[in-house]
C-alpha cells in the first residue's frame, strides 16, 4: 500500500513536472530560435547542452523537497583532456544525475530517450547519440569529434538499468574509444534511486540520491590495460565505492 | 591433443588476455552473463583462439551459438578434428 507521503509527493511532482517542462522547453526553444540566425553551430550546440543540463536540474528541484540528492565533488580538474564520465546505472533517473556536472557534455544513451518526443529531438540537435542506432565506426566518429571539441560524454555502459544494487556487466565500446582518443575516465557513482524511481512504475517515492565522482583514471594510468581489464577496473572501482556507501 | 589439455589452453586464454581468475572459470559460466565479455570482446578472444590454436574461427557461423565455456570446449574440439589439428 502507498503511503501518504508518495501520494503527496506524485500529486505535487508530476503536474510540476508538466508545467515546467512546457514553460522550459517553450523558452528555450524561443530562445534559441530568435538567437541562431547570429550564432555559429558550435555556440548554438554549446548552448543547447547547457539548456539541457539547465532541465535536468529543473526536474530534479521539482522533486524536492521529497527527493534529495546530495553531490560530492563535481569539480572537474583536467579539463586538457577529454573526460568520459562512467556511470552505473540503477534507475530511469540516473540520466538526470549528470545535469549538475559543471561541464558541456552530451549522454550516449539507448534509442528510447533520444527518440522522446521534443526533448528527444532536442537531445539529437545537441549531439546526444544511440548506442543501438548507430554503426559502432559512425558512433566512434561522432563521439571522438565532440571529445575533439572538449565536450565531455556520459555514458551507463551496463546499458540497462539493474533496477538493484547489483551491477550489471558492462560493455565495452566506451572505453574502446577512451583508450582510441587517449580520455580521461571518470567513474560516477549514483547510489540510492533504484528506491526513487521503481522500474514498471510511475510512481516516484520520497528519498535521497547520492552522487559521487570518483577520483580520475587518465589516459596514462590505463594505457597498458587491454580494454576487457579497464572496463573491470572501473567496474570494480564503482562496485567498491557503492558498497563502503552502502554499508554493504 | 587431450580434453584436459584443451582445457587448460582455453583456460590459460581467458586468465592472460582478459585477467579473469580460474576459479571463475567452470564449464557452464557464461562468457557473457558471468564472465563479462561483449560482442566486441568476443572478437578479441576469437583472434586470441585462432592464434593459440591455429585454426580459422572467423566467419564460422557456429560461433553465435557459444553461450558457455563448455560450448567454447566442445566447438573448438570439434574444430580441431575438421581442420586436423
Amino acid at each position: 500500500m502507498r503511503t501518504l507521503a508518495t501520494i503527496i509527493q506524485n500529486l505535487w511532482f508530476w503536474p510540476l513536472f508538466v508545467f515546467a517542462s512546457g514553460v522550459y522547453i517553450g523558452l528555450v526553444g524561443l530562445f534559441m530560435l530568435a538567437v541562431c540566425p547570429f550564432e555559429s553551430k558550435r555556440r548554438m550546440e554549446r548552448r543547447l547542452r547547457r539548456a539541457i543540463s539547465g532541465y535536468g536540474r529543473l526536474i530534479v528541484g521539482c522533486a524536492w523537497p521529497f527527493v534529495r540528492v546530495e553531490y560530492r565533488d563535481l569539480a572537474v580538474g583536467d579539463t586538457d583532456n577529454p573526460v568520459i564520465f562512467i556511470c552505473n546505472h540503477r534507475s530511469l533517473i540516473d540520466a538526470f544525475m549528470l545535469a549538475y556536472l559543471p561541464i558541456e557534455g552530451v549522454q550516449i544513451t539507448k534509442a528510447w530517450p533520444i527518440r522522446l518526443p521534443v526533448l528527444g529531438g532536442l537531445a539529437r540537435l545537441a549531439g546526444y547519440m544511440s548506442v543501438t542506432d548507430l554503426e559502432l565506426d559512425e558512433l566512434f566518429r561522432r563521439a571522438g569529434s565532440l571529445l575533439d571539441q572538449k565536450v565531455c560524454l556520459g555514458a551507463f555502459p551496463e546499458g540497462t538499468r539493474s533496477d538493484g544494487r547489483e551491477m550489471g556487466q558492462f560493455g565495452s565500446a566506451i572505453f574502446r574509444l577512451a583508450k582510441e582518443r587517449r580520455a580521461t575516465l571518470v567513474p560516477f557513482a549514483i547510489s540510492g534511486s533504484e528506491r526513487v524511481a521503481v522500474r514498471g512504475s510511475w510512481w516516484l517515492r520520497p528519498g535521497s540520491i547520492r552522487v559521487d565522482k570518483l577520483p580520475a583514471l587518465r589516459w596514462v594510468d590505463y594505457r597498458d590495460l587491454s580494454v576487457f581489464k579497464l572496463k573491470n577496473r572501473v567496474r570494480e572501482m564503482l562496485i567498491s565505492h557503492l558498497q563502503d556507501v552502502e554499508g554493504q | 591433443m587431450t580434453e584436459q589439455e584443451l582445457a587448460k589452453r582455453i583456460e590459460r586464454i581467458f586468465v592472460e588476455e582478459f585477467e579473469i581468475a580460474a576459479d571463475r572459470l567452470r564449464p557452464e559460466a557464461h562468457i557473457f552473463g558471468d564472465l563479462g565479455l561483449d560482442s566486441l570482446d568476443v572478437v578479441d578472444l576469437i583472434v586470441a583462439l585462432q592464434k593459440e590454436f591455429k585454426v580459422q574461427v572467423r566467419d564460422d557461423e557456429r560461433v553465435r551459438e557459444i553461450r558457455t565455456l563448455q560450448d567454447l570446449h566442445d566447438y573448438l574440439e570439434t574444430l580441431k578434428r575438421e581442420q586436423g589439428g
